[in-house]
């Protein structure tokens, strides 16, 4: 029953939250068309996969992402290692 | 004067509570005769069960559905058909093991768990199981399949032989897997025939023919790998007018099991005489499109229908299987189980589950038939094909030798709901006079004054030997009302081995549904019992949530979120689709069609279609040696850009200040 209670709360929170939006809200069109040419632009891009070398160009982005992701966290630890007074900080 | 009034209520009050408390099990254990024990437990099946049970119960269902999961996978059931064939590979093997394990669930008899020593330790056992178990044995044999099935998903503290018997389901041996859906043929006969096409119109491109052969190889959600050929054939003379050449384009539709149609993939034919244009006049070519299941860029996809597209025509070829198909074709039958028993007469009986078909993402199990007061010596499970196929059974299990002599020997206790009793003759149960019978295991003369039953079969009365203090209001109370099935020793009390802490360990139960919220049986004997029950009760009704309560919060907040703006933009962005392998050929198509209405260009293009094709590199397209050039090219291209940019990456992390470094 308590649990119930809070389920209950967090039902009716939602459902208000939700109902401050138009309820006739409607995607515009050039949302929808959007998905469609997206979707299209893709199923083009991947039927020219025998010119261009997808699974490359993805593997050579992504591992650069991650190299400049980790190097950032190398160089965040670095930087609040140095804070620590005697380990590179002011003391 | 009030206060004083007061004060002694409370003080009342604070003695009778606790007094009424700790009196009200006592009062119930002494009013209780102890629950008459139910009829002997005997091995009903082997020890080993054998593919899939009845639905007889959710565990069951649940084993019966996992085997069907991997119907439902055709990968895994080529790999098994392979296997059996002897011509799987190492991965397919490999396949097949893994999922074997996931499906395979281990079983065991009764027996084995904590039978004691001679007739009286089965009625023991039979006790011990009935009470605990709850429900006791299934509606149909008097048992309950949880308390045979060793299932290794639910874990070792959930497991029925763990909770008895401290054992695990380790040191049995694992189910034995079979093929499911052998009726059916992986690329069925009757290929000829059906829905294929010929002489396909060339309309104003020119006069002659262009023919699709029968495509070959390849059945409605055949399992990976395969290969499909189609063979056209074109002959005749174009017109050379630039524009409307004879072209015959295959498309290929894949669709993946949750029936999202894909991307197609295609291939296109045109006559020998347009690619020398302008000498498009007398043509003869033949194409072979040959399509492998590694080159469906999506994981599971199967080929739902193959499109040809012609100069005038368009013709959809769908495989044996589909439901589009033309009829006479049987690739995904309509399938029945059913649970048969045999008897010990050789008369049988049929329970039938409802009718489904191989595509179908769920089945329906089958209800096995009552017994109509006969013995069963066999249960089968059958997968029953309609339309003529062979019925496979699933499942053979015998019944034990023990299992038919008993039923055949007490029928009335088949069901499991027949109780041992003992009687003082002439004709007074125990049960029911329990005074009288308290001295009856140390009467010399019990042979000739009591008698022991199992429902209107009268046993031997050492059969009764479990019942030997049961009867005394002295082990009533101290919660051992039985005796060791071979001596008749008080057995220890019940509280006395850890009933706290099963008490303790009792799972969460919904709240809706019909509880225990005081003990029974032999708890009636533990006071944790009148304590834990209770509060288990109140803490479950507290705050345990309702499920049906839940589930209707879940459904309508699904159903206003899905209606609300971001519902319909979570829905929209989610059909945005990235195929798993973008290395398709099959080019660019534009779709120029637009242009033939425009009044400009009226009867310019003739029959063409309005569609151009652009940078297709497929096999026998003219693009294709240049199209490996250029990928090679890019892929050297992209490799020394990614190697440089990883070299600028490291020189700004690291210092790096060698070849490539920035600065």
């Amino acid at each position: 029953m308590i649990v119930d209670f809070f389920i209950d709360l967090w039902r009716n929170i939602s459902a208000w939250m939700l109902s401050v939006f138009p309820a006739d809200f409607a995607l515009p069109d050039w949302f929808t068309g959007f998905v469609g040419t997206l979707n299209t632009f893709i199923a083009n891009g991947a039927n020219l996969g025998a010119w261009v070398p997808w699974a490359v160009i993805f593997t050579v982005v992504l591992a650069c992402l991650g190299l400049w992701v980790g190097g950032f966290g190398i160089k965040a630890i670095r930087w609040l290692i140095g804070l620590i007074p005697t380990m590179g900080g002011g003391s | 004067m009030r206060r004083i009034k007061i004060a002694a209520l409370s003080l009342l009050g604070m003695i009778a509570v606790p007094a009424l408390v700790l009196i009200s099990p006592l009062q119930a254990s002494a009013a209780t005769v102890v629950d008459p024990l139910g009829p002997p437990m005997v091995n009903v099946l082997p020890s080993t069960v054998k593919g899939a049970v009845s639905g007889m119960s959710a565990n069951t269902q649940m084993m019966s559905g996992l085997v069907y999961k991997m119907a439902m996978d055709p990968k895994l059931v080529q790999a098994y058909i392979n296997m059996q064939a002897g011509t799987a590979t190492a991965a397919e093997v490999a396949q097949a093991t893994a999922a074997a394990s996931k499906f395979s669930v281990l079983a065991t008899k009764l027996g084995p768990l904590v039978k004691g020593a001679g007739a009286a330790g089965t009625a023991f056992t039979g006790y011990s199981l009935g009470a605990s178990v709850g429900n006791g044995v299934a509606n149909l044999i008097g048992l309950d399949p949880q308390s045979v099935i060793c299932d290794q998903s639910r874990g070792a503290e959930r497991d029925l032989l763990a909770f008895f018997a401290g054992q695990t389901c380790a040191p049995l041996g694992p189910q034995e897997a079979f093929v499911p859906n052998q009726g059916v043929t992986v690329v069925p006969a009757g290929f000829a025939g059906t829905n294929v096409f010929t002489n396909m119109p060339l309309g104003a491109g020119g006069t002659g023919q262009i023919t699709a052969g029968q495509p070959t190889g390849v059945a409605y959600r055949q399992p990976a790998p395969w290969t499909m050929t189609v063979t056209q054939t074109a002959s005749g003379q174009c017109k050379n007018d630039g524009w409307s050449p004879p072209s015959l384009g295959v498309v290929f539709y894949f669709r993946l099991p949750s029936g999202t149609m894909l991307d197609a993939i295609g291939s296109s034919s045109q006559p020998s005489g347009y690619l020398g244009y302008p000498g498009c006049q007398q043509f003869e070519n033949v194409l072979r499109s040959v399509v492998t299941s590694d080159k469906v860029p999506y994981a599971g996809a199967y080929l739902d229908h193959i499109t040809f597209n012609g100069n005038v025509e368009r013709t959809d070829w769908y495989p044996p299987g589909h439901p589009l198909a033309p009829p006479g074709t049987s690739a995904n039958p309509v399938r029945t189980l059913q649970c048969k028993v045999t008897f010990t007469d050789g008369s049988s009986a049929v329970g039938s589950g409802k009718p489904f078909t191989e595509t179908d993402p769920l089945f329906n199990p089958p209800q096995c038939p009552d017994l109509l007061g006969k013995t069963p010596s066999k249960f089968e499970i059958i997968e029953h094909a309609d339309g003529g196929d062979t019925d496979h059974v699933l499942s053979e299990m015998p019944t034990t030798q023990e299992y038919q002599q008993q039923v055949g020997s007490y029928p009335e206790c088949s069901t499991g709901s027949c109780r041992l009793d003992l009687i003082k003759l002439p004709d007074t149960s125990c049960f029911v006079d329990v005074a009288t019978c308290a001295d009856w295991f140390t009467d010399p003369q019990k042979n000739d004054d009591y008698q022991c039953k199992y429902g209107t079969h009268a046993v031997a009365l050492t059969e009764c030997t479990v019942y030997a203090p049961a009867f005394k209001q002295k082990n009533l109370a101290a919660g051992s009302p039985l005796g060791d099935p071979t001596t008749g020793e008080p057995l220890p009390s019940p509280t006395k081995t850890g009933t706290d802490k099963d008490a303790f360990g009792n799972p969460i139960q919904n709240p809706d549904a019909d509880r225990q919220c005081f003990p029974t049986g032999w708890g009636v004997f533990n006071p944790v019992e009148w304590v834990m029950k209770p509060v288990q009760c109140a803490m479950q009704w507290a705050f345990v949530p309702s499920p049906k309560h839940v589930t209707a919060v879940q459904n309508e907040m699904d159903e206003t979120y899905r209606k609300s703006a971001f519902g319909k933009a979570a829905a929209a962005v989610s059909a945005i689709h990235f195929p798993a392998a973008p290395t398709g050929c099959s080019g660019i198509d534009l779709d120029l069609s637009g242009w033939k209405t425009q009044p400009a260009a009226a009867g310019l293009f003739g029959a063409w279609s309005g569609h151009v094709t652009l940078l297709a590199a497929c096999d026998g397209d003219v693009l294709r040696p240049y199209a490996i050039a250029v990928n090679v090219v890019l892929t050297g291209v992209i490799l020394f850009g990614g190697f440089k940019a990883v070299l600028a990456i490291l020189s700004k992390v690291f210092g790096y200040s060698g070849p490539g470094a920035i600065g």
